[in-house]
């Protein structure tokens, strides 16, 4: 064929395609990078959970109810409308003692004016507590409710069969079947983000301070010190559940 | 002993191996370094003990249906064979339904927390990325009495706006009134040195007749309260105790003490000459902590800022068509040339010209210097 003139049809057809092969992977190349980008789902390889032990505390004191940290958890999390994985009651005492909780019915609306005084409203942002002993990981039929060891309560979805006993075992409610997924849903303490060294959605949503998360198993860090200067209460210490979660300035009333 | 006796011991010894083997197969998944060599040979002894029991008990087995003599052992080989199967059936769901990971840190997937941290990417990027663009936003922002509120409160996450393509369509503009009164809206509930406002009082106070009129149409979002200096370089100064830290409902703060009430913490105690100043200036009105922003960090201290931003003083006295407030309306920078001043820049103090307290200009020599 093309032997006399040194030219072989075969090599270079191939070598067309091989270049038309690099061209495309180069024209793809940005592409496919910046979608791993957005969608970065990679874990953190130098992670180590043996090194932290996440703690929360709420300082009720500061909380001035805007809901930034519902928006911030559902945005994050793509938690369900009608359900919350953190939320915030209003407390409101009136003079004769009576105790009326309230939440907000939408949180991009926030808070509505009551009508009558009550004599002591404040507001409870209330979260998972990530219990040392959480009752839900002991009623999972099928060990999907589980505790890692850097002290999150957590739920694997591919295990989950939705039956339902963890939600109804929490003593704080912090659970639900998501209508989605059917299985048990809650706070991850945005897992995906603090393993990176991020802070979950909602302490860096909240304007005031109020939500602080930290490493307990850091002396020196905020959370710690924290809960050194400061006197603060947990929801339900009878349940013996051993909650994480750890609130400054909460009144008598709230459960 | 004949061959045929044998069988039953040697049946039993089988299937205790095998109970065994079951149990280490069971925790070989737990443990981190299972004892191989100990199941290999427990399973050769199980299956060698239940070969070699069978085989005897078959040796002298009539091959008709059970004749109930001594060592006719038929009837059992049928129980032991359904347990098995059941055993083996049970065994092989449970490799099946049971990963591979199940057990490895306790009593769930091994490999679950790692998938929790790939569950979905972070969505919210933090401010940091966000001052990569945005710089005079940001400058501006981390001023003023919004600087603990993160950027992605009022614009929505967007990864995508941050990480792919930076356009208007794929970031959020929260600024109706509403959405402003989502935290400054008049609440019991929210702590008494938070600022926060009954609309409706707010806009009569200001004198906008118009209800539709937006917060932003005065606030700037990012610099509500313009102020001077950076925020967090506010000087510290005690507690300012206002009547609601006390006392339920709307008080009017201005009043006079009753006589029998305790003596209260007011700015003329430390401040005399110039609270007697201010009283006795254009501004008797205003209350002393309307311009010098008290801002609460705590129950034990706050911050105090002055205040000489023109764009705050024109919060009150802009010139604008939505409204007709008892503060004179100020045209600005039209002012400027209004009254010949020597600049035209728009950012001049107003306190270059006016005094303090007292607005005139021709008194500002006297009450400009004024200290404590």
């Amino acid at each position: 064929m093309s032997d006399d003139t040194g030219h072989d049809p075969k090599k270079s057809r191939r070598d067309m395609l091989k270049a038309i092969g690099v061209g495309a992977g180069l024209l793809l190349l940005p592409i496919g990078r910046v979608k791993a980008d957005k969608d970065d789902k990679t874990a953190d390889p130098d992670y180590d959970w043996e090194k932290h032990y996440w703690g929360y505390a709420v300082d009720t004191t500061k909380c001035i109810g805007c809901l930034a940290c519902m928006r911030a958890c559902r945005a994050e999390n793509d938690v369900p409308a009608g359900y919350v994985r953190t939320w915030v009651e209003r407390y409101s005492i009136s003079a004769d003692g009576t105790v009326r909780v309230d939440c907000a019915k939408d949180e991009m609306k926030g808070f509505e004016e009551v009508k009558d005084e009550p004599v002591k409203s404040f507001f409870v942002p209330k979260i998972c507590n990530h219990c040392e002993k959480s009752v839900c990981n002991q009623v999972c039929p099928v060990g999907a409710a589980y505790r890692t060891k850097d002290g999150v309560v957590l739920v694997d979805t591919q295990r989950c069969i939705g039956c339902g006993y963890c939600v109804q075992a929490c003593p704080y409610g912090s659970r639900f079947i998501n209508p989605t997924t059917h299985t048990a849903d809650k706070c991850t303490l945005c897992y995906h983000r603090i393993t990176k060294g991020m802070q979950p959605a909602c302490v860096q949503a909240c304007p005031k301070g109020a939500r602080i998360f930290g490493d307990l198993a850091d002396k020196k860090s905020p959370l710690s010190i924290l809960l050194r200067q400061r006197r603060y209460r947990l929801l339900k210490p009878e349940m013996g559940t051993h909650p994480k979660c750890y609130y400054i300035g909460l009144d008598r009333e709230v459960i | 002993m004949s061959r045929k006796r044998l069988g039953a011991p040697l049946l039993a010894a089988g299937i205790l191996t095998g109970l065994v083997l079951v149990y280490l197969g069971y925790e070989a998944r737990t443990s981190a370094r299972p004892n191989l060599a100990l199941i290999v040979v427990l399973a050769i002894f199980t299956v060698g003990f239940i070969a070699a029991g069978v085989g005897a008990l078959r040796s002298g087995a009539h091959p008709d249906a059970l004749s109930g003599e001594p060592g006719d052992y038929r009837h059992a080989y049928r129980l032991f064979g359904i347990v098995g199967a059941l055993l083996l059936a049970t065994l092989a769901a449970r490799s099946y339904a049971v990963p591979a990971s199940f057990g490895q840190f306790g009593h769930y997937r091994g490999t679950a927390p790692k998938d929790a941290q790939k569950v979905r990417a972070p969505q919210h990027q933090g401010r940091k990325s966000c001052v990569k663009c945005h710089e005079l936003q940001a400058e501006d922002h981390a001023k003023d009495a919004h600087h603990t509120v993160e950027c992605e409160n009022c614009h929505g996450p967007a990864p995508e706006h941050v990480l792919v393509d930076a356009t208007k369509k794929n970031i959020e503009k929260r600024v109706t009134k509403e959405w402003c009164l989502v935290c400054h809206r008049k609440l019991n509930a929210r702590p008494g040195a938070f600022p926060q406002v009954s609309w409706r009082d707010h806009y009569k106070f200001v004198g906008v007749k118009d209800e539709s009129i937006e917060c932003i149409k005065c606030h700037d979002p990012h610099r509500p309260l313009f102020l001077e200096k950076p925020i967090t370089e506010a000087r510290l100064h005690p507690l300012v105790h206002r009547c609601r830290d006390c006392h339920i409902g709307e008080m009017d703060e201005k009043k006079a003490l009753p006589k029998e009430h305790p003596a209260t913490f007011e700015c003329s105690y430390c401040h005399e000459k110039l609270t007697k100043h201010a009283a006795e200036s254009s501004h008797p009105d205003v209350r002393c902590t309307t311009c010098h922003l008290f801002i609460k960090d705590s129950d034990y201290a706050g911050r105090i800022v002055r205040n000489t931003d023109p764009r705050f003083c024109l919060l009150c006295h802009a010139k604008t068509d939505f409204r007709s407030s008892k503060a004179k309306g100020i045209d600005w920078p039209g002012h400027l040339e209004q009254v010949k001043a020597d600049t035209k820049d728009e950012e001049t103090p107003c306190t270059k010209c006016h005094g303090l307290h007292d607005t005139d200009p021709a008194k500002k020599t006297a009450a400009g210097k004024e200290k404590p």
